[in-house]
């Protein structure tokens, strides 16, 4: 099987408004897969129907099992975090940690307590009596010591400090994932995420603009910092976005003709951030 | 088994105080209550009397083998001067009766816990089964517990085993507890008959079988709340308390206006008449025929339950 998630033609709708419109997918295994779209774009209803929590129209399969129907098997491969700071309050470390165990055959105890050792969450703290971000770094703990093939975050450091959130994409990155290991990240936070993604997805409007590995990313986009006198000459080359930032004139082309741009200014590869705010805003 | 053993270690981490500290609190403060009244209103053995009335002793003091150590009489003027009343204004109460020896005692302190940890814990079970299929959708904790790989089948049935496992468990261990902090008082009081009371202690069992049985006839009860609970948005207490009112009321309505017969008055009279019979029959006689006559509400307690595993995989959006 050369693929962990396949999904053909996926629709949702809640009441008049479509959350999936037909979205095709595929996401390949040890993969890193960010998806990123605006509010209401409907990447927690992909989400909840990949992880089983809410049925969705279409043809959709997470490793060969229907996530609808077979949830409970599926979930002994797939492990997710749906939220941060949602372990229940009155659940004391060591409970969590034996919850887990108890539960899950592929949970690794050892390898969570090595985790916790290095935060400050001690065995017999109650959660309550949490920070969010040590909350976040006990979920993630017991969500890493478990062996799955598939991992999924749905913003999984809203609302953590820098430091907490640094320190989140580390140990996903040092402790988690082992190049075998497929990760999907819903995120606001584009630019923390970037250095770490392989594949990137945006979503708008219940559809798919945007489904590329990272590495292609250079030869799909440019943006150019447009030279004063060539404004006229670049936007007749139609650019997908265009922005002006201290006086400069930035704009972005997808699928360019780098011959044509390079004579108008200085050529870069756009970052994540300026990507995701011209896909959202073409209308196109 | 082991997931299962999980599931149920997990519902009493949550719940230890409603299910077990809560009746230890209960049992312990019972049981020294009922002790200190035995130490102080129970004849010395310097005032015991060798007379012995037969008319005016407990069932308890004429078992065979069972040593008296007190007459009525003697004990009711003592209560009568301790609480400064005639002897002929005072009433007939069974607890003079418990003093007058410590197999009566023990009788009446295990009755008197028994009863009242039936009352907490029904208390308590119902308040969670009400609140065990709500509070973890509205807190969001539903999000967590739904990553893990566990069926709502497990889930349910784990439960259930609080309500039908550890409360009946409780009663007995807490029964048997507060009989023997109630024994060692007798000890205490250097009764004759201290160590025939012990035997005493094992009507915890039978507390035990007749407290399951109660439970078992309120399985309909239990299924439904725990539905309620399920399904509720806000409140599972207004669910599954005015709903079955409101329906009793259309039911009244639709007779009243059309003649037509919805059953449903029917149907709850007669579940109260089963009730009424299985209490009667726990306490009396228990035979295999209160199984035949359960059969119809173990059929409507499934589907309530099988309702709430549905409505846990498919109804709402988290």
């Amino acid at each position: 099987m050369n693929w962990v998630i396949q999904g053909q033609n996926l629709h949702k709708a809640y009441g008049q408004k479509n959350a999936l419109d037909g979205i095709n997918f595929t996401l390949a295994p040890g993969r890193i897969v960010g998806l990123i779209g605006p509010n209401g774009a409907g990447k927690t209803t992909l989400l909840k129907g990949i992880l089983g929590l809410t049925p969705i129209e279409g043809e959709l399969q997470v490793l060969g099992f229907n996530p609808y129907h077979q949830r409970t098997a599926m979930l002994e491969h797939v492990s997710f975090i749906a939220d941060t700071a949602i372990l229940p309050r009155w659940l004391k470390v060591s409970e969590a940690i034996t919850y887990v165990a108890g539960v899950h055959r592929k949970f690794d105890r050892s390898k969570a307590l090595d985790f916790l050792a290095k935060t400050q969450i001690k065995p017999f703290d109650t959660i309550k009596n949490l920070s969010k971000g040590m909350i976040t770094q006990l979920h993630l703990a017991l969500i890493m010591a478990i062996d799955s093939q598939l991992l999924i975050l749905d913003e999984p450091t809203l609302g953590l400090d820098i430091l907490y959130r640094k320190q989140f994409y580390e140990s996903l990155l040092n402790d988690y994932y082992d190049g075998q290991k497929t990760i999907l990240i819903t995120t606001h936070q584009v630019e923390e995420i970037e250095g770490i993604l392989t594949d990137i997805v945006f979503m708008k409007q219940g559809k798919l603009t945007l489904n590329v590995p990272m590495e292609e990313l250079p030869n799909r986009f440019a943006i150019v910092q447009v030279e004063p006198g060539k404004i006229e000459a670049a936007r007749a080359l139609k650019p997908i976005y265009s922005r002006t930032l201290l006086g400069s004139e930035f704009m972005l082309f997808e699928t360019p003709d780098f011959s044509a741009l390079s004579p108008l200014g200085r050529i870069s590869t756009p970052s994540l951030a300026d990507l995701f705010v011209a896909k959202m805003q073409n209308t196109n | 088994m082991r997931k299962f053993y999980t599931l149920i270690r997990r519902e009493l981490w949550e719940h230890k105080t409603g299910f077990i500290i809560l009746p230890f609190i209960c049992t312990i403060t019972l049981s020294l209550l009922l002790s200190l009244g035995f130490l102080r209103f129970a004849p010395t053995a310097t005032d015991k009397s060798p007379a012995t009335t037969p008319q005016t002793t407990t069932p308890a003091l004429n078992n065979p083998g069972t040593t008296q150590s007190q007459t009525s009489v003697d004990l009711n003027q003592q209560f009568s001067a301790f609480h400064d009343l005639p002897l002929n204004e005072l009433p007939p109460f069974s607890h003079i009766d418990a003093l007058k020896s410590a197999v009566g005692f023990l009788e009446f302190s295990q009755w008197v816990l028994a009863a009242a940890l039936n009352i907490l814990l029904l208390i308590v079970a119902l308040n969670y089964a009400h609140r065990t299929l709500f509070d973890d959708r509205k807190n969001r904790e539903i999000l967590f517990w739904r990553s893990m790989p566990v069926a709502e089948t497990e889930n349910l049935a784990a439960k259930l085993s609080i309500i039908y496992g550890l409360v009946p468990l409780m009663i007995l261990v807490m029964s048997f507890l507060g009989g023997f902090v109630c024994w060692l008082a007798v000890i205490a009081h250097g009764a004759n008959d201290a160590f025939l009371a012990i035997t005493k202690l094992l009507d915890s069992f039978m507390i035990y079988l007749k407290s399951l049985l109660f439970l078992f006839a309120l399985l309909p009860i239990f299924a439904w709340t725990l539905l309620a609970s399920a399904y509720a948005k806000k409140s599972p207490f207004l669910l599954s308390t005015f709903l079955p009112i409101g329906l009793l009321f259309i039911d009244r309505l639709i007779q009243w206006a059309t003649g037509i017969n919805t059953h449903i008055r029917a149907g709850v009279s007669a579940y109260t008449e089963y009730l009424s019979h299985t209490l009667q029959t726990i306490n009396s006689d228990i035979t295999p025929s209160l199984l035949v006559t359960s059969l119809p509400f173990i059929i409507i307690s499934g589907v309530f339950m099988a309702g709430a595993v549905w409505l846990r995989n498919h109804r709402y959006e988290i």
